[in-house]
């Protein structure tokens, strides 16, 4: 097998062959590295790499799967976490000047779980700075580039997460979603994204950037991977004081029972006042395929989705400056334009906006919960075009000019403001070749059903097969 | 009392409440985008919100 195939198989194809002792987890660490070398001059997907690390990690899993102590699915996994995750001894910047050397003396809990389950970190991964915009155009580290196109934005935050995982780098990755940091590059990079729900995964040990929003979630090339590292990371963690105590199930288990009967809405307000026609048409198709396999799709009216922007932005600034506030009283010729002028906005937000926003919030929340008693599912665009160019600071949708930040975050914001579990899976390409997303949204910590129709669609379709041109 | 625009020298004030160094320039920078924000609020208080507590506390079991 070709360095290139071995990159590209999926997690569970990988972790058979693992198993069965006709993979070693030496030479499919090596064929990452050897992936990573001849690719990120082009992507800069990472900000700090592991490779002895990651070699030692491998070679004792090596010795212990020969001896017959397998771990499970991810053991001897290539992965990789967006640089915002602690990880003890490895320094962790945020994609930030400011903490440029900050070394963490412990682990995340998804760190703690990756390690626990022999996963195989093999470096940190390059954002946004402090997770702030939707692009990972990041004046410290340079861009993370576009597999598809490396003249094009991966998007953000967790871009290095994305263009890691479509490129073959690393089989699986963490990002964390505040306003759609997973679902952005995972759909604008081709691969399958998840932010489960609010409370599912810890947060304990990563840097916060709105603690009322903040997810964490598996960016993977096909959904049972996701599902595989959702398994690995989920449940309740008392370090997070707001991680639920919920059950967590194998959601690899119901992953093939398809979608017949199942209730899907598609929103009528919001979602489709500013798309590309040809994101509009690829969505109208996937709908079809949804409702061709057995799911009854409908429209459904939801006012309160045009409160969106408002409900999020009046959040998630103000928390942000809460988090940096130090960092803008005394660093903030430190901070990349864009991220302080975030932050300093929402330093400058008046109290009562930020509690009013949250109980606007709460009427939202109310309104959406109110639809989902009856469907099981909702179903959109993840992004409202494919991606831009890096150098492109504006973009046209059918004849409006707008800002490619503004445009890029849109849809996927709703889902942050209500919590609820919502994945994004690759479902077609623009004439250009940049991957579009299908955005598709549960009840709360029903992730199962969220997976189980995105891998009804992707199992319909071949759109997770293809590669990108490196 | 009716509500009353932003402007630089509001701008100023508030930055100094909360301890941030801004420069004129900035404040002129920051003006537009403060201005924005508070557009964002306006549309949040428009909304009904008699007897709404704040989801402070957020947590999806609610739900």
């Amino acid at each position: 097998m070709s360095t290139s195939d071995l990159c590209y198989l999926s997690i569970s194809e990988a972790a058979d062959l693992l198993q069965s002792g006709k993979l070693s987890p030496v030479d499919l660490i090596n064929a990452h590295l050897d992936r990573i070398e001849a690719t990120d001059g082009r992507l800069n997907s990472f900000i700090t790499l592991l490779a002895e690390e990651s070699l030692e990690a491998a070679r004792n899993a090596e010795r212990s799967i020969n001896s017959g102590d397998y771990l499970g699915p991810l053991h001897g996994i290539p992965v990789g976490l967006k640089d915002l995750y602690y990880t003890k001894g490895v320094r962790t910047t945020i994609g930030s000047k400011i903490l440029r050397d900050f070394v963490p003396d412990t682990d995340a809990a998804v760190t703690e779980s990756f390690k626990n389950a022999g996963a195989i970190i093999i470096g940190k991964l390059q954002m946004h700075e402090f997770a702030l915009g939707p692009t990972s155009i990041n004046p410290h580290d340079g861009p993370a580039h576009n597999p598809w196109n490396v003249e094009r934005v991966t998007g953000g935050s967790s871009g290095g997460s994305g263009s890691s995982v479509a490129a073959g780098q690393v089989m699986g990755a963490l990002g964390s979603d505040t306003g759609g940091s997973v679902r952005i590059p995972a759909a604008l990079c081709g691969i399958v994204g998840l932010k489960p729900t609010f409370g599912r995964v810890s947060r304990y040990g990563v840097y916060p950037l709105s603690w009322s929003l903040d997810t964490v979630g598996p960016m993977t090339r096909t959904v049972r991977d996701n599902a595989l590292v959702l398994n690995t990371i989920a449940g309740h963690d008392s370090r997070d004081p707001w991680s639920v105590d919920t059950p967590v199930e194998d959601y690899t288990l119901g992953i093939e029972n398809g979608v017949e009967g199942l209730r899907i809405g598609i929103p009528n307000e919001y979602f489709f006042d500013l798309i590309d026609a040809e994101v509009s048409r690829t969505f109208d198709q996937a709908s079809h395929v949804l409702e061709g396999l057995g799911a009854r799709v409908e429209r459904v009216f939801i006012p309160i989705l045009e409160r969106s922007l408002a409900i999020s932005g009046s959040i998630m600034m103000p928390e942000a400056a809460a988090v940096h506030i130090d960092h803008l009283r005394n660093r903030a010729d430190d901070m990349g334009k864009d991220v302080r002028d975030r932050l300093e906005t929402g330093a400058l937000t008046p109290a009562t906006d930020y509690i009013v926003a949250q109980q606007a919030r709460r009427l939202f929340n109310r309104d959406l919960a109110d639809v989902m008693t009856n469907f099981d599912l909702l179903l959109t665009p993840t992004v409202a075009l494919g991606a831009p160019r890096i150098d492109q600071p504006s973009v046209t949708i059918e004849g409006s000019t707008l800002p490619t930040v503004a445009v890029l975050a849109r849809l996927t914001r709703p889902f942050n403001i209500c919590g609820f579990p919502t994945v994004t899976v690759p479902s077609g390409f623009t004439k250009d070749g940049m991957p579009i997303g299908l955005q598709i949204a549960g009840r709360v910590f029903d992730e199962a059903t969220v997976l189980r129709a995105a891998y009804a669609y992707e199992q319909a379709t071949d759109w997770h097969t293809r590669r990108p041109p490196l | 009392m009716a509500e009353q625009s932003m402007t630089e020298d509001s701008v100023r004030a508030m930055a100094a409440l909360v301890g941030l160094k801004l420069t004129d320039k900035r404040v002129a920078e920051l003006l537009p985008q403060l201005q924005k924000s508070a557009a964002l609020a306006k549309e949040n208080r428009s909304l009904d919100l008699t007897g709404v507590e704040p989801d402070f506390k957020f947590d999806p079991e609610r739900l």
